[in-house]
């Protein structure tokens, strides 16, 4: 076989599909945000340069949807760290059938979220809803989940609490994996240094597992959070943005700005805008966390 | 038996020459040992052989005709990795069954030919095993196995027994060293250990930063070393090196360097005296007491115990002498006291000496 | 000792109850599947009912099986289609040199942190103007596409794993290179080939945003089906339910099957377990 070509013949049709379905629709949509374009009516392509940009930074809807995303987010990626610690603490260490609780832990990321939020659809229901079902038992009230109300919680409406309740429900068993990960990276003897020192829980934590964790919990968190921005399926099928414009993320708002209102150019603008949101925090983490 | 001659055989790395024109015949029929520290070139030139690497400039040449551009599965070499290369989700008979059905022999005479290996290298018990639950020895015994079951013109050994622990690589150097005399081809084995290509080879080359420094049989690299890097990589522990000059002082002939003073016997020829030379001892030829049978030519040299280190029925034993550090290997296990005073002798023939400038050894 | 006994019960215990709280929502969508429709909307809820397959026969029936089917389709093309790349590219970029290496492994990584939403509308418009909008080719082209970047990633770092010596030893024995890739290297990864696989057809099966866009409504897998069904009011939960089961199954069973190798693959051999 010929020295020379053979890693073409390997790499080639890999690197070909990407160029040609990767690579050139980013060049693409990287052109297309200069301009203005729609495809309903093709023939009105217009160059605008850096208006779209421009526009859509100046609008005051695109920052409420970024603000509306950014509470997601914070909210979200908090409670799945927090939630997910606590089951890593819960699961640490061997045990019979660790195995098969990890791998049952693992559903709620493994199925579908369209799915997942169809269902919840369904638990969140007012009326039959089972969730409404336990609360009245409990605490005799009936919440209207996915509506706008404000809830008790620093008045955040109910529906973006219930986003953030199915997408909590979903990613924190891969928090808890991560760091279980990282916890059973931590060398046994400095467990049992830290036994014999005799050293309270809290300061266990601060100095003998946080220290150890960083680096994975650095992963774990950029992970989440460029996924966070991604999240599409589960508002779409929860609450398709609403009501009103209280669940609407910002890819949601790009897939309407590109599909709805057929503004194809200024969508591909907010993208990269958005592309430029993620990797600048993504560098802030790696700064801040891997100090 | 098939002949292997390498020739002006260059190779870059990185811009630097692993292999500087190296040039070789090996000896048809027998074990040429490729001896070198790490990074000297061996797996390059063994690799380049095989037909795994091509040169940058020279030419390969295996019973006459030009193999250089020939890929390996044609050249008819096989050969021993130095990383237990058998391929792990096949059992230890296809493994070695593998080179013989890929050139489509029919299974009986395969099935014969594996056994009969097998039994050559111990290890039929295994035969229905997986690599995964063999030891490092048993599978370079599978790997030989492999190689020699094809038979082919040329095997090649590539340090195999360097990841094995000591005691597992002298039970395969000897085995090897049966397995040769029974084989009776041409075998090339690269190896950094200097006691392994003593005992196991036929014919040494000895190389050094890509080039080769010196070509020979065991006897001859070991008491006629071209220079002083070959003395002292052959030998375990390394030999002693002295930097001085030969002079005469008050009719009495004296080596002086390094802060000491050694009286030489007149005996010295002529060629070494009045000149800077590098003085090189080796470690087993220095004695606690005067060797009894010749009292003519002795050489005296005495200093502090430094340090001691017991290797079961040896001892080697550092003395502090003037600036240096003298190695000796003493046969027995010898326990002295720290920074007592010690004498060691050894025969003036035993003596190596090399120029100060050139390092070479000189004659005479 | 009494208390470490105890601390391990209340340990055992802990975490059943967290798996029970946790699986609920799954566990109540198959108990809604088998239920009857009165069942369904009984308050309070009943935990004990008389099961019923009756939502089953109404999804075979009245076709919504036809979005498993070709949510089926769609998936085994593409993830046979992509691991066959994908492993052979990841051999190229294990085992060879070539100019530019580095920047195409760069940007495979980094296609993870690209948001989908970039490449959908310029392929929206190119598949529009090739006539693939609809077609069972074009979501299998931008699936395949989609898998052979973190395809080639992983594969690559299991094509690593094996030393090249094995590559040398099999040339100098006289495999030619395909029966190499074969009969040698294929049985040596096959764990990390299986799980990566599994991914696969998880990645595609449950994809949306690309189905949503890219599929009739002939052609379209069972997640799009699922998520226009939300429109409708008042609508049959039971049949819902019975369709989201049998789509949710096969990744169930799946995940069950590659459990090892799982996290390793999922965050891109950063963690390994």
């Amino acid at each position: 076989m010929n020295e020379r070509y053979a890693p073409l013949i390997f790499v080639g049709p890999v690197i070909l599909l990407l160029m040609a379905f990767n690579i050139f629709p980013l060049i693409w949509s990287l052109g297309l945000s200069f301009y203005q374009y729609s495809i309903m009516r093709a023939r009105l392509l217009r160059f605008v340069g850096l208006e779209n940009y421009v526009r859509l930074l100046s609008d005051p809807e695109v920052w409420i949807r970024f603000q509306i995303t950014g509470k997601f987010i914070v909210l979200a990626v908090g409670l799945e760290f927090l939630i997910g610690f606590a089951m890593a603490l819960l699961l640490r260490g061997e045990f019979k059938g660790k195995r098969i609780v990890v791998t049952l832990l693992l559903m709620p990321m493994m199925i579908a979220p369209v799915a997942t939020a169809l269902f919840f659809r369904y638990l969140f229901d007012r009326n039959w809803g089972i969730i409404n079902y336990f609360t009245s038992k409990l605490f005799g009230i009936q919440i209207y989940w996915l509506g706008a109300d404000p809830s008790p919680l620093l008045g955040i409406e109910y529906a973006l609490l219930s986003l953030v309740l199915v997408d909590v429900w979903m990613w924190s068993p891969f928090m808890m994996l991560i760091i279980l990960a990282g916890l059973s990276a931590i060398p046994r003897e400095v467990f049992e240094v830290a036994e014999l020192d005799r050293i309270s829980f809290v300061n266990k934590l601060r100095y003998v597992i946080i220290p150890y964790i960083r680096p994975v919990l650095l992963i774990a968190l950029v992970l989440r959070t460029m996924d966070a921005f991604k999240t599409f399926d589960t508002v779409y099928v929860l609450t398709a943005g609403g009501p009103g414009i209280t669940t609407e993320l910002i890819s949601v708002y790009i897939y309407k700005l590109a599909f709805l209102w057929w503004d194809m150019g200024g969508a591909c603008a907010l993208s990269y805008i958005v592309l430029a949101v993620i990797v600048f925090l993504t560098n802030v983490y790696m700064r801040y966390l891997s100090r | 038996m098939s002949e292997v001659i390498v020739k002006g055989l260059i190779k870059y790395f990185k811009g630097k020459r692993v292999l500087d024109e190296v040039s070789i015949k090996f000896p048809k029929g027998s074990l040429t040992v490729i001896l070198g520290p790490p990074g000297s070139g061996k797996t390059t030139l063994l690799r380049i052989i095989a037909g795994v690497e091509r040169p940058d400039a020279g030419e390969v040449y295996i019973d006459g005709s030009n193999v250089t551009e020939v890929p390996p599965s044609k050249r008819d070499v096989s050969m021993v990795f130095q990383t237990l290369a058998v391929y792990p989700s096949m059992t230890v008979y296809d493994n070695i069954a593998s080179p013989l059905r890929l050139r489509g022999c029919r299974e009986e005479e395969i099935d014969k030919r594996v056994r009969e290996v097998a039994k050559l290298l111990h290890i039929s018990h295994l035969l229905n095993r997986e690599p995964i639950n063999l030891s490092g020895g048993e599978i370079q015994r599978v790997a030989i196995a492999r190689a020699i079951i094809r038979k082919p013109k040329v095997y090649l050994f590539d340090e195999p027994f360097v990841n094995l622990d000591a005691k597992i690589r002298s039970e395969l150097r000897d085995e090897l060293r049966e397995l040769k005399e029974k084989l009776r081809q041409t075998i090339i084995f690269a190896t950094p250990d200097p006691l392994e290509a003593l005992s196991l080879g036929d014919y040494l080359v000895v190389i050094n930063k890509g080039r080769i420094v010196q070509e020979g049989t065991p006897q001859q690299i070991y008491y006629r070393p071209f220079n002083t890097f070959v003395a002292e990589y052959v030998g375990n522990p390394s030999m002693n090196l002295l930097k001085g000059e030969i002079r005469e002082e008050g009719g009495k002939l004296a080596f002086i360097g390094e802060g000491i003073k050694i009286l030489m016997p007149n005996s010295l020829p002529k060629a070494v005296r009045d000149r800077s030379v590098i003085m090189g001892i080796r470690p087993e030829d220095l004695t606690l007491f005067p060797p009894k049978s010749a009292l003519e030519g002795v050489v005296k040299l005495y200093g502090k115990v430094y340090t001691i280190e017991v290797l079961g029925a040896d001892t080697i034993l550092h003395v502090k002498m003037g600036n240096l550090l003298i190695r000796a290997l003493l046969p027995y296990m010898y326990r002295p006291k720290i920074s007592s005073e010690v004498n060691l002798y050894v025969h003036s023939s035993k003596i190596y000496f090399f120029d100060a400038k050139t390092l070479k050894f000189i004659e005479g | 000792m009494h208390l470490r006994e105890l601390i391990r019960v209340i340990r055992y215990a802990m975490i059943i109850i967290t798996l029970i709280i946790y699986l609920f929502p799954i566990y109540w969508i198959f108990v809604t599947a088998f239920k009857r429709r009165i069942d369904i909307f009984a308050l309070p809820p009943r935990w004990i009912f008389t099961p019923t397959l009756d939502n089953l026969y109404e999804v075979i029936n009245s076709g919504m099986i036809y979005s498993i089917l070709n949510s089926a389709i769609i998936t085994g093309i593409s993830v046979i289609i992509s691991i066959i790349l994908s492993t052979l590219a990841a051999y190229g970029f294990s085992r060879y040199d070539f100019k530019g290496k580095d920047l195409w492994l760069f940007y495979i990584i980094s296609t993870r942190m690209m948001p989908p939403i970039v490449v959908v509308i310029p392929i929206y418009i190119m598949f529009s103007i090739l006539h693939l909008k609809g077609t069972y080719i074009g979501l299998i082209t931008m699936y395949t596409v989609m898998n052979i970047a973190f395809g080639t990633w992983i594969m690559k770092g299991f094509v690593d794993e094996v030393p090249k010596d094995i590559d040398e030893a099999a040339e100098i024995d006289g495999y030619p290179k395909w029966k190499f890739l074969l009969k040698v290297l294929l049985p040596i990864i096959r764990p990390g080939l299986t799980a990566t696989i599994i991914l696969m057809i998880i990645f595609v099966w449950n994809e949306f945003l690309f189905a949503l866009l890219l599929s009739s409504t002939n052609t379209r897998p069972a997640s799009v089906a699922l998520a226009s069904i939300r429109g409708e009011r008042g609508f049959n939960w039971g049949r819902v339910a019975m369709l989201e089961t049998i789509y949710i199954l096969p990744v169930i069973i799946l995940v069950f099957l590659v459990q090892k190798h799982l996290l390793r693959a999922m965050t891109f051999g950063t963690v390994r377990e």
